[in-house]
């Protein structure tokens, strides 16, 4: 029930203990390194419809986020501090050291993919290719101030509140909760578009009160410590030298500033992009779309 | 359970005379009355003597905020403070798609119809948060009714949309959570509309304590808000703020609709507007003549600072400016 062995068939099971987490993770595929991020309120579950394909032409590491599903992160007490997207990203990339990867190409979503950004700016070495699924930059989201961005968005804000006001109104009912986010954020505006499985591992660790905790300290780090860190990277003029992969659903209602390339143009020399036909998850709700978008990029370097 | 007018047995009858004792002594001498307007069963206080002045309050409140200035005020003023359609004692119409039944033309046109019930011609507006709201719209829309307007803590909802940073953005983040999509918001507080209650009012308050709410009218804010009705209505009432009340602003915008009456604006330093820098600046292009001042509280500036409160609003409600009354 709480174990990702029928999504994930031959992938191994490991636990990794980073700096102030201990960090799951799936493993399995061969070829080159490529690591799957997800992002809120899921857990590494979301990227099962991909992982067959992926697999044939890279070794796969699918971890938990801190704090998100099976992996353990700092608890309430160590504030938003120990949730900054520059801590997430630092325990991937000790999980990889660890797994004795050097380099590696990273795909994410959502909240993972604000840290696979962080981790293509603060370990520029470590990254080859970076794919940002659905997501503009933390500052260019809290800088667009148009109505619909502040409803798109009205859960960076209700999150944010000092705790423990939105953990308390969540964890009333976490189940409706979170099936109410994914069904509002999918083109069918249900639960259709996710495998049974999946959603019933979302529930089960949406409804721990240290899943719930730890992700809304992630939204307070993403209110004020992210944006800054963002805004210190911008002002010294640093890159993300990796080539950059933006993809995004037409279905989203967020009022971006620009379209998300505009976003990343600053902060990617080399980025491209496209929309998917879909809502916000793409690789649940368009996984197929989404593969062949993806492929080429990550392939690139290999068929040159 | 209260606010169910409608269908009120006798054990809910018995609640709300129990609640009305206590609130009686809120406002000495007020009787309370019931008004059928074309779309709602609109509950008001009315009392004292003097020119008519209408009180409307704001979220998550009822009529029981104006306490600590309505015993003052109807010593010069017929004081009715009314509750807004969805909120208090007064009935919840059933919403549409559009939210039009809460838009704030539709609360306004509430208070046009009870106040020439009461034989209101003309009468000046005290509004406070939504309530405030409903003030500025009954007056871009029935200027022959209004004499003065006075509204606390707000500025135009199209602005509040538009000029919103990050820091504002959080402080109010219930605009844009109350405006999700139903039954999200009503869902998270059902489970605990006290404690909802208790959020909203503590977070606004300068003190972010509840001290200075009068223990009676807290209580009827958690209570009405624990109705499943009226706490669905008074997120219908935020849902038409992101759409329906948005557009009509819109409107008057394009259409160079002002509010003619003498207006007043007072908002609390500590409370979200205290951050802008130029509140009166805002709304100067809405005004034909409009004044204004910070004062020393939170959002709650009636019940938080009712003396400087009174201070700053009876000069400006005393000044004639030459309409019969």
């Amino acid at each position: 029930m709480t174990s990702t062995n029928n999504l994930f068939p031959q992938f191994l099971e490991r636990r990794i203990k980073t700096d102030g987490a201990e960090i799951y993770l799936r493993t399995g595929g061969s070829g080159p390194p490529l690591l799957l991020l997800h992002g809120y309120p899921q857990t590494h579950a979301c990227w099962h419809k991909l992982v067959p394909e992926l697999a044939q032409h890279f070794t796969l590491v699918v971890p938990d986020l801190r704090g998100y599903g099976d992996s353990r992160g700092p608890g309430a007490e160590a504030g938003p501090e120990a949730y900054t997207k520059r801590a997430m990203a630092s325990d991937c990339v000790a999980v990889m050291k660890s797994l004795g990867h050097d380099r590696w190409s990273v795909v994410s979503h959502d909240r993972g993919a604000r840290v696979g950004y962080r981790m293509a700016l603060d370990h520029p070495e470590r990254v080859h290719r970076l794919a940002v699924l659905d997501i503009v930059t933390t500052l260019d989201a809290w800088t667009d101030l148009t109505k619909e961005n502040a409803i798109g968005r009205f859960h960076w804000a209700f999150l944010a509140r000092p705790a423990p006001f939105p953990e308390t109104m969540i964890g009333h009912d976490p189940i409706f909760f979170v099936d109410y986010l994914l069904a509002q954020w999918t083109r069918s505006k249900d639960l259709s578009a996710f495998d049974p499985r999946a959603l019933a591992l979302y529930r089960h660790h949406f409804c721990k009160p240290s899943v719930i905790a730890a992700t809304c300290a992630d939204y307070r780090a993403g209110a004020d410590l992210d944006p800054a860190l963002d805004a210190i990277d911008l002002e010294a003029g640093r890159k993300i030298t990796a080539p950059t992969l933006s993809l995004w659903g037409t279905e989203r209602k967020h009022g971006f500033v620009n379209e998300p390339l505009e976003s990343w143009r600053p902060w990617c020399p080399n980025v491209r992009g496209e929309p998917i036909d879909c809502g916000h998850f793409l690789a649940e709700e368009a996984p197929e779309a989404t593969i062949q978008a993806l492929l080429p990029f990550l392939l690139e370097d290999r068929t040159n | 359970m209260l606010g169910k007018a409608a269908s009120a047995d006798a054990k809910g009858t018995n609640n709300v005379k129990q609640i009305m004792s206590s609130a009686d002594m809120l406002f000495p001498g007020f009787v309370e009355r019931r008004f059928e307007t074309s779309g709602a069963e609109i509950f008001a206080l009315v009392g004292g003597s003097g020119p008519p002045l209408l009180l409307l309050h704001g979220y998550p409140q009822t009529h029981l905020m104006w306490n600590a200035v309505a015993p003052q005020l109807a010593l010069h003023y017929s004081v009715v403070t009314a509750d807004l359609r969805g909120y208090g004692r007064s009935s919840c119409p059933p919403t549409d798609l559009e939210h039009k039944p809460y838009s704030k033309r539709a609360m306004a046109h509430d208070m046009i119809e009870i106040m020439s019930e009461l034989g209101h011609e003309r009468f000046v507006i005290l509004g406070h948060d939504r309530g405030a709201r409903v003030g500025y719209r009954l007056a871009l829309e029935h200027p022959q009714r209004v004499d003065r307007l006075a509204l606390l803590d707000i500025i135009p909802t199209i602005n509040y949309w538009q000029v919103g940073n990050q820091t504002t953005r959080l402080k109010m983040f219930h605009w844009a959570f109350l405006a999700q999509p139903a039954p999200l918001p009503e869902s998270l507080i059902r489970s605990d509309p006290a404690g909802w209650v208790d959020g909203r009012l503590g977070r606004g308050a300068g003190s972010r304590t509840l001290d200075v709410f009068h223990p009676a009218a807290l209580d009827e804010y958690r209570r009405f808000m624990s109705d499943p009705d009226r706490l669905h209505a008074t997120c219908e009432d935020h849902r038409a703020g992101a759409r329906i009340d948005v557009e009509h602003d819109t409107l008057d915008q394009a259409e160079g609709r002002l509010i003619r009456c003498p207006t007043i604006v007072l908002w609390g330093n500590k409370g979200p507007l205290g951050d802008l820098p130029d509140v009166l600046g805002i709304w100067r292009p809405w005004c034909v003549q409009v004044e204004g001042q910070a004062v020393e509280s939170g959002h709650f500036i009636a019940e938080e600072n009712p003396h400087a409160t009174l201070a700053a609003l009876l000069p400006f409600l005393s000044q004639d400016n030459g309409s019969a009354r």
